[in-house]
């Protein structure tokens, strides 16, 4: 998935809005013109029918010139008027019986128009005495329209003038003298209509677009507010809560601001808090490794022309303390070593624990000789009195190892691990010692080294670089090969690296964890393909302490042993004896939770440290691999012999199974058979192969292809 | 009125309310009770003022009995009847529809006034009187009232040729110009007279109810009093309409000309008596009447 942010949406409520409203003023536009248009249509028709009765009238009455023989002047005036109205295409005059006898055409063409017919004159005369005496014929194919009506003419009664008191009362006789007809084109007319409606409608359109380019600007005006949350938002989306929003004088927007700001800083106290978890060690709360490698990273920064110092302090004899009293004693122990490592720094200057009994001390802006006093003050901070936890009371020393800061030749990383070798030479001279890194050729190799182990670390996890050869374990009972231990190889071009050369390097940076990940779940994998040809075979994984600092190391393998099918009885874990006694945080009880699940365990290179044969007793371990430097010279050394014998003994009743590593030959194969040892490992039961060959004519497969999960076959 | 004749006229009524013809009605005069051959018969057209005050004058002066009828209460036919029941040897018609219905009265002789056209009758050998007075009258007033007057015009049909055959001959001795147009019908009338005020200084409003109608004279009037023409007209109602000078004739001179028909002596002198005197009305403020006339604009 891209980390990207989603493009922003193209809809904004600005354009919605303006877009609704526009909408809206369209609808209302186009109803305004549609009534514009229809009303002026019909205004205009109305008028043009009125215009036409009037025509009408008055053609009539000029046509009252055509009856007087004197009149010479009658076709002039009837011409006259026809030519003042383009509208008139032509008038016709018709006599009483019907007979048209004049005829007056726009520009003397005679019109095609047919002429009354005996029955519209009828028609005209049967409606001669009504109001609307006019008859209009519209062409629907045209903007002809015609109009008719017949002349009438009336006449007061002989009497009229003498017998009435009002005009009104006058009584009156009328008979129809002729009729008149005009033929007329509304075209012109029309086209005017048009013109003037379309100018209109252009006018109104313009001004719905002036209005809505100033509701627009109105808009974004009122909407500026909500708009101006748009940064604070994003800034938000991105991570960033380093800003207030101001409040607005807008209700709504004031509401949202307010709840934006709250929200802002309930983040910014959540983030706090998860930073402070994430960069502070949960026992002492002192800054981890991640953070004060962030603080030295800083320090690099805003160097400048100063110096500075960074401490790597190693607790003396602090295993030993966890060793006799217990994970608990370690920690009391611990959070009071951190005090006093703390106690003689300065304000500005940085503690940290990096896990286990190793401290790191940033001096800011500390010169060469600060830091030595410092450090100094340090060991005598922690060795002035002893350290208590309950009635136990120790004396403990440190080591302290000393990397200067002077220009920004090398990486934090490289800083620290300076002083980690300055701290290893510090431990080489003595205990209670502290020495400055003082780089020579050699040493700066070393580092660089280190840093190239780092970075092929990083890349081969990436890039599924790492390969496993398998090692069988031959039982000494059955001579049955039952387990196979996954040793771990790194490809590096055409080199394959043991892990005694890569696992110092990813202990240092922190890598520890992601490989155990990255072989339990590839292993786990392969162990699954290679189970479907035969369910017997067992795996044993070699883990660190470090898979068992998240505390989810359960879930995570669980989630394997699902994932490929695999029974969970068909692994068998391998700790080192300081991870089985619990010196790491939570480990105990993360071992019995798979321990609970059906997984086993087995403690590898048993007896080469602190191992106390009374751990044997309480471990929940099924298995003990007896330390190579016992077997390599069993046949030679008695006193391994005897030891042997001894843990094999122990084991037995206590009921946990034994491994013997590093058999190389047979005469070491019998007496392992003859103390009891349940299992032997080692080139002489077989070498470690990409194969895997239990018994004769198995199949076996290049484990080293890590798409087994995908294509097992 | 004489005491016998109110009685004979009563008794008149009597009679004709008994008998069959139940519509007849005289106006205020009982049945007579036996035939009035002496009687004289007024016959009016209507109850119109115009008829009525020349009734009155009439029968204020008349010497013998006389019986009243109305078209407007009983038709021509009804009238006829009754007149040739009682005999009438003289018959007063009062309107030229009065004058029409009793044309065929067989031997009773016609007298006829207030008829502006009376060609027809005169042709029948009906005497009477004239409805207006002579045109030398009339002119001699106008041009009292109007000095500058000039030239007058004179729209009629063709049924009024006589009238304007006398009135140009009045108007030549009074140096007028008369301007006459025929026409046929009242728009030709009115299309005329629009073409013609502008070239005359006075109307002359022959009442020639044939090519007239009440819109074309409100419109004639208006146009007229619009161009500050002097308009001469014979009926009130026209006067109200804007006219210049109304001349009426008198009741007491049209009943005295009536008198006279019936005279034996006078009655040979002529067919058609002419007025002697004449009512003469005269507008003071001829403007005043343009409020009431609409504008008329000629196409």
């Amino acid at each position: 998935m891209s980390d990207r942010p989603d493009p922003l949406p193209r809809r904004t409520l600005v354009r919605e809005i303006l877009l609704t409203q526009l909408g809206y003023a369209v609808i209302v536009g186009v109803v305004a013109l549609a009534c514009l248009w229809f009303g002026s249509n019909w205004i205009a028709r109305d008028n043009m029918a009125d215009r036409a009765i009037k025509w009408a009238e008055d053609l009539d009455y000029l046509g009252a010139g055509l009856y007087l023989d004197g009149d010479t002047e009658r076709y002039l005036r009837i011409e006259g008027y026809v030519s003042k109205f383009p509208e008139i295409q032509f008038v016709r005059y018709y006599d009483a019986q019907g007979h048209m006898f004049h005829v007056e055409a726009r520009d003397n063409l005679m019109p095609d128009a047919a002429l009354l017919s005996v029955v519209q004159q009828n028609e005209l005369a049967a409606i001669a005495h009504d109001e609307a005496s006019y008859q209009l014929l519209r062409d629907p194919e045209s903007s002809l329209v015609g109009i008719s009506t017949a002349i009438l003419s009336e006449s007061i009664r002989s009497d009229g003038l003498l017998d009435s008191v009002t005009l009104d009362d006058m009584q009156t006789t009328s008979e129809v003298i002729g009729y008149v007809e005009l033929g007329l084109n509304y075209g012109d007319y029309y086209d005017r209509l048009i013109g003037s409606v379309v100018r209109a409608s252009s006018a109104v359109a313009l001004a719905f677009l002036v209005l809505a380019l100033l509701g627009r600007i109105l808009l974004r005006r009122a909407l500026k507010p909500l708009s101006d949350i748009e940064g604070p938002l994003r800034r938000l989306a991105e991570g960033d809560t380093n800003f207030q929003v101001d409040s607005s004088p807008h209700r709504e927007i004031a509401a949202i601001t307010d709840g934006l700001n709250m929200a802002v800083t309930r983040i910014r106290e959540r983030d706090a808090h998860l930073t402070h978890l994430a960069n502070n060690d949960d026992l002492t709360g002192l800054p981890t490794r991640h953070y004060f490698m962030e603080l030295v990273a800083r320090e690099l920064h805003d160097l400048g022309d100063k110096t500075g110092a960074v401490l790597f302090v190693d607790l003396d004899q602090f295993k030993y303390v966890n060793d006799t009293l217990g994970h608990s004693a370690g920690d009391v122990i611990l959070k009071q070593a951190a005090e006093r490592i703390r106690r003689p720094v300065r304000s500005r200057d940085t503690v940290s624990r990096f896990g286990g009994d190793e401290f790191a001390v940033l001096l800011s802006g500390a010169t060469r000789d600060e830091a030595m006093e410092i450090s100094d003050r340090l060991m005598e901070s922690m060795s002035e009195m002893p350290l208590v936890f309950g009635t136990h009371s120790f004396n403990l020393n440190c080591c302290v190892g000393i990397a200067i800061i002077d220009g920004q030749n090398f990486t934090p990383s490289e800083l620290l691990a300076q002083a980690d070798m300055a701290c290893q030479q510090a431990k080489d001279d003595g205990r209670n010692r502290a020495r400055v890194y003082e780089p020579d050729l050699g040493a700066i190799e070393s580092i660089k080294l280190d840093m190239g182990w780092s970075q092929k670390l990083q890349y081969a996890l990436k890039h599924d670089l790492f390969v496993f050869h398998y090692q069988p374990i031959q039982s000494l009972t059955t001579g049955e090969i039952t387990h196979f231990e996954v040793l771990l190889r790194m490809r590096d071009g055409d080199e394959l690296h043991l892990p005694g050369a890569f696992l110092p390097a990813a202990d240092r940076f922190g890598l520890m964890r992601d490989i155990d990940r990255w072989v339990i779940s590839h292993a786990i994998a392969n162990l699954a393909w290679f189970r479907r040809r035969d369910n017997e075979i067992r795996f044993t994984i070699n883990l660190s302490g470090d898979s068992f600092t998240e505390g989810d190391l359960v879930e995570f393998i669980t989630t394997q042993l699902e994932e490929h099918e695999v029974p969970a009885n068909a692994i068998v874990l391998e700790i080192t004896e300081h991870v089985a006694i619990g010196s790491v945080n939570d480990a105990t009880a993360q071992i019995n939770e798979l321990i609970a699940i059906g997984c086993e365990f087995a403690i590898d290179d048993f007896g080469a440290g602190y191992s106390s044969l009374n751990y044997l007793k309480k471990l929940p371990m099924q298995y003990i691999k007896i330390d190579g430097t016992f077997i390599q010279k069993l046949t030679k050394s008695s006193t391994d012999q005897v030891i042997v014998q001894a843990i094999a003994q122990i084991a037995k009743v206590t009921g946990k199974k034994t491994v013997a590593e590093f058999v190389e030959d047979a005469a070491t194969l019998d007496l392992l058979r003859e103390y009891g040892i349940d299992y032997a490992q080692g080139n002489l039961i077989g070498v470690p192969d990409t194969r895997i060959d239990r018994m004769s004519g198995y199949p076996s497969k290049p484990a080293d292809l890590n798409s087994v999960e995908s294509n097992p076959d | 009125m004489a005491p016998n004749a109110l009685c004979l006229l009563m008794a008149s009524v009597l009679a004709l309310a008994m008998s069959a013809c139940t519509h007849v009605q005289t106006d205020d005069t009982p049945p007579p009770a036996r035939p009035h051959k002496d009687a004289v018969a007024i016959v009016v057209s209507s109850n119109a003022p115009a008829y009525l005050s020349v009734a009155q004058a009439l029968a204020e002066r008349l010497d013998r009995d006389y019986l009243r009828y109305s078209l407007s209460t009983a038709n021509a036919a009804v009238i006829r009847e009754i007149i040739q029941r009682e005999e009438h040897r003289e018959v007063i018609a009062i309107g030229h529809a009065a004058a029409l219905a009793v044309q065929a009265i067989g031997p009773a002789r016609v007298i006829y006034c207030q008829v502006f056209y009376d060609e027809d009758l005169r042709q029948q050998g009906f005497r009477g009187v004239a409805a207006i007075p002579t045109f030398a009258m009339q002119l001699d007033h106008w041009m009292h009232l109007e000095p500058d007057l000039k030239r007058i015009g004179v729209v009629v049909s063709a049924n009024s040729r006589g009238l304007v055959e006398e009135l140009k001959a009045a108007a030549n001795a009074y140096g007028l110009d008369v301007h006459h147009e025929e026409v046929t019908s009242d728009k030709q009338a009115l299309f005329v007279y629009q073409r013609l005020i502008p070239d005359i200084d006075g109307f002359l409003f022959l009442p020639d109810t044939t090519v007239l109608s009440a819109s074309v004279i409100r419109r004639m009037m208006s146009y007229g009093v619009k161009h500050h023409k002097s308009i001469l007209v014979y009926s009130p109602m026209m006067f109200e309409l804007g006219g210049s000078i109304l001349i009426t004739a008198q009741p007491a001179d049209v009943a005295e000309q009536i008198m006279a028909l019936l005279d034996p002596v006078q009655r040979l002198t002529a067919q058609r008596r002419t007025l002697t005197d004449a009512a003469i009305t005269v507008r003071r403020a001829r403007q005043a009447t343009l409020v009431a006339v609409r504008e008329e604009t000629l196409p």
